[in-house]
């Protein structure tokens, strides 16, 4: 059964398929570091959505809804409108593609980022595991 | 001497003269190679107020201790010489596989002065040169040539030659290597093609010694290995320079109708996504050593912009898109494989074309200037022709051929209020009203009107870091924050050093200075750790400043044109932004880097500082 996107029973999903995902966990296996997954209002969307997801050497620690933007300090931000996360989910438009075009924003250590293609391929794999419905 | 083949050639073209020198290990420590130890025979050999075309003008090809060994992407060669459009110093940098031949020939550099009174091209077999008729070669294209050459030599010789555009003295030929590599900026091919050199032909395999090979060969395939992990190789291989067209274009920075707005509307047409995805796509390329194929094999296959080659890069699509108006990606790149074959650079060729159209635009030039062509912004036809016109300095081609400082000299009626050029080169497409470092930047880099000198548009545009300086980060696009003028001013001097070891600059994004010192170190056998690796930079970039002050250089030259300082920008991301405080920001970044905040000249303390107190008098 599809499970609404960024829901908390989304993130909840995401994160155990996180957890389950062996190639994200050599993948990441350096990485250090959590992060907002800013869902932008678009069509009928109205507010934004704050998904939480603390991730630290392959393991996803945490994951939650936030309703508060500065309950928590990430050390990573990535914000789209809700279309283009549909579009990153459904494959139809590649991570690195979304960011090289400005569809995708992000604020955070870079450099990082640039080190790991990989890890960010398979955090988005993670997230295939399972059926997502948009309601928007 | 390891890492060095040991041997400089000096070729008097007007005696047709050759003889060898010993490269000397002193000026190898102080400027490593390349554009480094390149400019420092430039300095010694070219008296003040050389003619940039006469026979006083050096033109000095030189690889890197790095170039031909197993460090990631270490295929690269620099030439340097007094430049023709800007009259200072002038350097171009090219990848592929010449550079790494000619070190295998037995030589480091070569330093051509003279002119021969007939056409000729240079022969080094074996560490043996020998200076050979070219009258066969003379009036042919950079494919033709090499065939032509190769047919006489044989097809295990590389050559890096000019084409008709540098025969012509087209102000901005540039040096090609490898079919389609090209050493593009700031004129080498025309200095080239004023002293009738056509071509340079290199055979070889001689081993380059080092220090510690094992240690280096570990060093090297780990720092390859990274390299080929990193998301800058998914980004640059599947899309190609290209990649950052869409993203420009959103933050509202991709100059447009000769940079009148900074919003291209049709980039889906045009983008390097586009291209990608395409199918003239055919392949990709990539240079010697390099983990990463960022170069794009294009064909499109029918149609009247029919070709085969390579192309088109993020300048070209620049230059001869967005800023021409262009919406036909098969034109686009047609008109880059014409510069190629041609040995034209693509950034000042497409700007000229782009001015061109603004001045008929505005009434300046009419159809009885322009042999009965209607230089209009969108019209891919009239910009292939043009394209043709400027290498054979045919008609209209023969003013743009001057390229757009020169061209607004001559047509007057305040044409050089968007005649977009520093100090004479002309500016890649990257507009400074969506990202102000890239105003600083493009005023003060040492070449002119210049991207790849600092690399700003990386940690500006693309927000993508570089790892070879301890901070790159640049906070707001649309902020002028003179404290970040040392952001510039330490990218300047690292990625300098790129050039002197004969690496691609995009390794800076993607491996550290740490990584870098350790293959010098084991590469040339003396000691050399970061602070050694930031203070050479330095000093080779302020050798280059220096060299350019003795030509005339000053503060007013480290300038934009006047649509960048005065016209808001219309549209888009950074509607409404001008650069608005440049010269409170040369005050800082003269600051940081030491120099006279009147003049702009490098201080003599700075200069004894670098080791470079001798030339004080030269000054």
């Amino acid at each position: 059964m599809a499970i609404k996107y960024a829901s908390e029973e989304w993130v909840k999903a995401a994160r155990e398929a996180i957890n389950k995902n062996p190639a994200y966990q050599e993948a990441a296996k350096k990485w250090e570091g959590d992060m907002y997954f800013i869902v932008e209002p678009e069509g009928g969307l109205k507010e934004k959505i704050f998904m939480y997801f603390d991730l630290w050497h392959g393991e996803c620690r945490a994951a939650s809804v936030v309703t508060d933007e500065s309950a928590k300090t990430p050390a990573y931000r990535f914000w789209a409108p809700v279309g283009v996360w549909r579009q990153i989910l459904e494959k139809k438009v590649d991570a690195v593609q979304a960011m090289m075009t400005g569809k995708l924003s992000l604020k955070g250590d870079m450099a990082q980022i640039m080190k790991m293609p990989k890890a960010a391929s398979e955090l988005v794999n993670s997230m295939l595991k399972f059926e997502t419905e948009f309601p928007w | 001497m390891f890492g060095y083949m040991g041997k400089i050639l000096k070729v008097d073209l007007s005696k047709s003269k050759i003889s060898e020198e010993d490269i000397q290990e002193d000026a190898c420590k102080m400027f490593l190679g390349g554009s480094g130890l390149a400019t420092k025979y430039l300095f010694d050999e070219v008296p003040k107020g050389a003619d940039p075309l006469g026979p006083d003008n050096a033109l000095i090809f030189m690889s890197g201790p790095l170039t031909g060994t197993e460090s990631p992407s270490a295929g690269r060669y620099s030439v340097v010489s007094k430049s023709p459009l800007t009259g200072f110093w002038g350097e171009a940098n090219s990848g592929g596989n010449w550079g790494v031949h000619l070190k295998g020939s037995g030589v480091d550099g070569i330093i051509f002065k003279g002119i021969s009174p007939e056409p000729v091209y240079l022969v080094i077999d074996e560490g043996k040169a020998e200076i050979r008729d070219a009258k066969n070669i003379w009036g042919k294209g950079v494919a033709e040539t090499n065939r032509l050459i190769k047919e006489e030599l044989g097809e295990e010789f590389q050559v890096a030659c000019i084409g008709i555009g540098g025969e012509k003295l087209v102000r901005y030929a540039c040096i090609i290597n490898d079919l389609h590599r090209a050493a593009g900026r700031c004129g080498m091919g025309t200095v080239m093609g004023s002293k009738r050199l056509k071509a340079i032909a290199v055979r070889g395999e001689k081993a380059i010694e080092l220090a510690n090979k094992e240690v280096f060969t570990e060093i090297s395939k780990t720092n390859y290995d990274l390299v080929n992990e990193s998301m800058l190789k998914i980004t640059l291989e599947t899309y190609g320079t290209s990649m950052a067209t869409d993203l420009v274009n959103v933050r509202g920075g991709f100059p447009t109708r000769n940079w009148q707005t900074g919003v291209f509307p049709d980039i889906e047409k045009i983008s390097g996504i586009t291209f990608g995805n395409s199918e003239l796509l055919v392949d990709r390329k990539h240079c010697f050593a390099c983990p990463i194929s960022c170069g794009r094999v294009s064909v499109v296959k029918s149609g009247p912009y029919a070709c085969k080659g390579e192309g088109p890069e993020y300048e070209t699509i620049g230059a001869f898109g967005a800023m021409c108006a262009i919406e036909s990606i098969e034109a686009i790149t047609l008109a880059h494989n014409l510069c190629d074959d041609y040995g034209l650079d693509v950034v000042s060729a497409g700007s000229s074309v782009a001015f061109a159209m603004e001045c008929y635009e505005k009434g300046v030039l009419t159809k009885s200037d322009t042999d009965g062509l209607e230089l209009k912004f969108g019209d891919p036809d009239v910009m292939i022709q043009l394209v043709h016109k400027i290498a054979k300095r045919e008609g209209i081609g023969d003013l743009l051929a001057e390229g757009t400082k020169r061209m607004s000299e001559k047509l007057g009626k305040g044409t050089e209020r968007f005649a977009m050029h520093v100090k004479g080169l002309e500016m890649p497409a990257y507009d400074p009203r969506a990202a102000k470092m890239c105003g600083l930047a493009f005023a003060t880099a040492n070449r002119g009107g210049d991207h790849i000198t600092a690399y700003i548009e990386g940690p500006t545009f693309m927000d993508i870091p570089f790892l070879c300086v301890e901070n790159s980060k640049i906070e707001d696009l649309l902020v002028e924050n003179p404290a970040e003028a040392k952001v510039l001013k330490d990218l300047e001097d690292s990625l300098t050093v790129f050039d002197a070891m004969g690496t691609c600059k995009f390794m800076g994004m993607a491996l550290a200075t740490e990584d870098w010192v350790d293959m010098i170190a084991n590469c040339v056998g003396w000691k050399f750790d970061v602070s050694d690796f930031r203070k050479a930079g330095e000093r080779i970039y302020n050798l280059a400043r220096a060299f350019s002050v003795r030509e005339g250089l000053t503060r007013a030259d480290d300038s934009l044109p006047k649509r960048l300082l005065e016209e808001p920008m219309p549209e888009g991301a950074a509607k409404g932004h001008k650069v608005e405080k440049l010269d409170e920001m040369l005050d800082a970044y003269y600051g940081f880097r030491g120099w006279d905040k009147k003049t702009g000249e490098p201080t003599p303390e700075k200069l004894r500082e670098l080791g470079l107190g001798a030339i004080i008098a030269k000054m």
